[in-house]
């Protein structure tokens, strides 16, 4: 009646996820994450090429998680393996920063697997209106959703209309920023509070496009 | 000092005048069971009067901590930041007999032109119950409190990050009902229950509990409304007298190693006076209400957890042998179910529901449960056998209730017939504030494999629920 089902399995191009059940915060983040990204066939192809496991541990909070990769499977479960070929201790928000480099433990007895696991967790860079499109395609139908929204990439000088009739809600940023926030990289108020994102529209709408990106985070909802 | 409450009077300003009040203070009950509210100056309070004074709508709409909901804020309110009201119940209108110029209100949350707003958890309990009063019964509830007692103010528990705090008492030994260990609090709660009296909130007894500096106040039983009210207004009284005495007491539910502090809920229906629950003319004196009652509260459980037992802190009470029940299960004076019930006369007859823990919103937990047995009724639900051995240690073959905030969020999703009564967009609402919690444990220092509690816990309730 009450039983909490192992989490879904669910197929991304042809790989098949397995997270544990009841995931966690860190889980779920890295799930929606990969998922997105290996919609990228070199991405994929990478993966594919990994054979064993990996734990990410942050060194900010208790946070961590191991990664296990054969073949099409991917596991991901929280807590630091004793499996672990390596652990790469990180500061989780500081992930996708240029030039950041995080400790790894294990590196000089598994140093090829390291290298690629590196590469890995160096997520290919997404076109942002492809994003935006997949985003839209995902959320238009949720609750309270704007009817029509415009997205503008501030750096690449692109505007991206969604939706019918006049545009209620406008959102601003960088494309990086902006790919992060619709992909459930970060979420949307968040970015809003620390400048990254400008709007313009209603609380009620900031508040439904947060939890949409929320809902991405946490891959309650699918990028396909 | 005269202390009759407004109750029953109707010339709120000759109370006012014969009570020397000039300032009330008003009081309401955010989801997280916090107590908001405003000192008013006498004046102010008169003339907002009947709709209550403003106060910002993000007050409801916020965590424990105070981060605002929102990412779902849209599903409860406008366009932008605006105002509600908390709108005064002067039945509550009471003096304070510690300050003499002090009155004291509840109210309820309210939108500015007056209309409900359903997420205020007393306006939702106040509905529940005049549902039970349309289907011809009346309810009345009680609750007994427990928490921790220390000799730290909260200062220095603050300073201490809330650990080796000194525990009230004479002995670090969990033994329940020891009167050296009560002779060390008496002195504290003498203070509190003269509090208590003078407010007019009925106390029955109090007692050294198991945990070393646990202390039990039950309340006497009264309207679902009132005992919550009488809930939020002790749970203030003990913060406090603890406050006043260089001493601190917390609700949290689960603060030290050993006893977690429960809050287990008494109620009992009438119909005209008479005993609803009990049956003179059945073998096991059970009524046929009784029975469907109990279905439903049996059959919601899973989803009532949420409610129940809110916060992370809450969930780690339900281990096996540890007080608190861990499946859904209902027996006659079996203790070690969630359910007791008690029917062998129809002056005592009433269920206590076990399932409770200290840092509960008393009028959703009230709410949670009354909406399990009206759904019992409603649907004629059956209960399942009744439970005649021990309910702990049970083979896995009994379902545990879930313990996790995902698996109480996602039974309670499951509910139709919780939704069905509480309001589908309403208990949404609520998974949606136990999302924000769980996802605040996890990203900042919550360590989902550490028996102990963590630091963002004692930091989030040990002062606060």
């Amino acid at each position: 009646m009450f039983s909490f089902e192992p989490y879904e399995c669910t197929m991304t191009t042809d790989f098949v996820f397995k997270l544990e059940t009841d995931p966690v915060p860190i889980v779920l983040s890295l799930y929606t994450t990969l998922k997105h990204a290996l919609s990228n066939p070199a991405y994929a192809a990478l993966a594919r090429s990994i054979d064993g496991c990996f734990s990410i541990a942050s060194t900010r909070d208790p946070q961590s998680a191991t990664i296990t990769l054969k073949g099409n499977q991917i596991d991901i479960h929280h807590g630091v393996s004793d499996k672990a070929k390596i652990t790469i201790n990180l500061d989780l928000s500081r992930m996708s920063e240029e030039g950041y480099r995080p400790s790894v433990k294990g590196l000089l007895r598994h140093p090829f697997f390291a290298y690629r696991v590196g590469r890995l967790l160096n997520f290919p860079a997404t076109s942002w209106a492809d994003d935006a499109k997949r985003f839209w395609d995902s959320t238009q139908f949720l609750p309270y959703m704007p009817k029509a929204i415009k997205f503008t990439s501030t750096d690449k000088q692109q505007h991206l209309s969604f939706g019918n009739g006049p545009t209620e809600v406008e959102i601003c940023g960088k494309s990086k920023v902006l790919s992060s926030m619709l992909t459930g990289s970060s979420i949307l108020v968040e970015d809003i509070i620390a400048g990254r994102i400008q709007i313009i529209g209603s609380l009620k709408h900031l508040s439904v496009l947060s939890e949409a990106t929320l809902k991405m985070k946490l891959g309650e909802l699918g990028h396909e | 000092m005269n202390n009759q409450p407004f109750r029953g009077e109707i010339n709120l300003e000759a109370w006012l005048d014969r009570h020397h009040i000039d300032v009330i203070r008003t009081q309401a009950t955010n989801l997280e069971g916090v107590s908001i509210g405003k000192y008013c100056n006498r004046g102010k309070f008169t003339k907002t009067l009947p709709g209550g004074h403003n106060v910002a709508d993000i007050a409801l709409a916020m965590d424990i901590a105070g981060t605002p909901h929102l990412t779902f804020w849209h599903s409860f309110r406008h366009e932008t930041l605006g105002d509600i009201a908390l709108r005064p119940d002067l039945d509550t209108l009471v003096p304070d007999g510690t300050d003499p110029n002090l009155g004291h209100c509840i109210g309820d949350f309210v939108q500015v032109d007056g209309s409900p707003i359903n997420l205020c958890p007393r306006t939702n309990l106040n509905r529940l119950v005049g549902e039970i009063y349309d289907m011809g019964y009346e309810v009345k509830a009680s609750c007994e409190l427990e928490f921790y007692l220390f000799r730290d103010s909260f200062a220095d528990a603050r300073r201490k990050k809330y650990q080796n705090l000194q525990p009230i008492g004479a002995s670090k030994l969990q033994t329940v009902y020891l009167l050296r260990n009560a002779f060390h609090a008496r002195t504290f709660m003498a203070e509190v229950t003269r509090r208590l009296n003078y407010l007019g909130i009925g106390w029955e007894a109090w007692n050294d509990e198991n945990g070393s500096g646990q202390i039990e106040l039950n309340l006497t039983p009264s309207d679902p409304v009132n005992i919550a009210d009488a809930v939020v207004r002790t749970k203030q009284i003990i913060y406090e007298v603890a406050v006043d005495q260089g001493m601190s007491a917390t609700f949290m539910a689960h603060p030290v190693r050993g006893y977690s502090s429960g809050m287990h809920i008494h109620h009992s229906l009438t119909r005209e006076g008479e005993a609803a629950f009990y049956d003179v003319d059945k073998p096991d004196n059970r009524s046929d209400l009784l029975r469907h009652w109990v279905g439903g509260m049996i059959e919601t459980m899973p989803g009532a957890v949420s409610y129940l037992c809110p916060t992370v802190n809450s969930l780690r009470r339900l281990t096996e042998f540890s007080a608190p029940p861990t499946t859904a299960t209902w027996g006659e004076e079996n203790k070690s179910c969630a359910l007791r019930l008690i029917t062998r006369s129809a002056g005592l007859s009433r269920i206590e529901h076990r399932l409770g823990a200290a840092d509960l919103n008393p009028y959703l937990g009230l709410g949670v449960i009354l909406a399990g047995g009206i759904s019992g009724v409603r649907h004629s639900i059956e209960p399942p056998e009744e439970l005649a051995q021990i309910g702990w240690g049970l083979p896995e073959s009994f379902e545990r209730l879930p313990r996790t905030v995902n698996s109480t969020s996602a039974a309670l999703q499951n509910d139709a017939y919780l939704k069905e009564v509480l309001g589908t967009e309403e208990v949404e609402y609520w998974i949606k504030t136990r999302k924000l919690a769980w996802l605040s444990f996890h990203t900042e220092g919550g360590d989902p494999d550490s028996k102990k509690p963590a630091q963002w816990e004692y930091d989030r309730y040990f002062e606060i629920v």
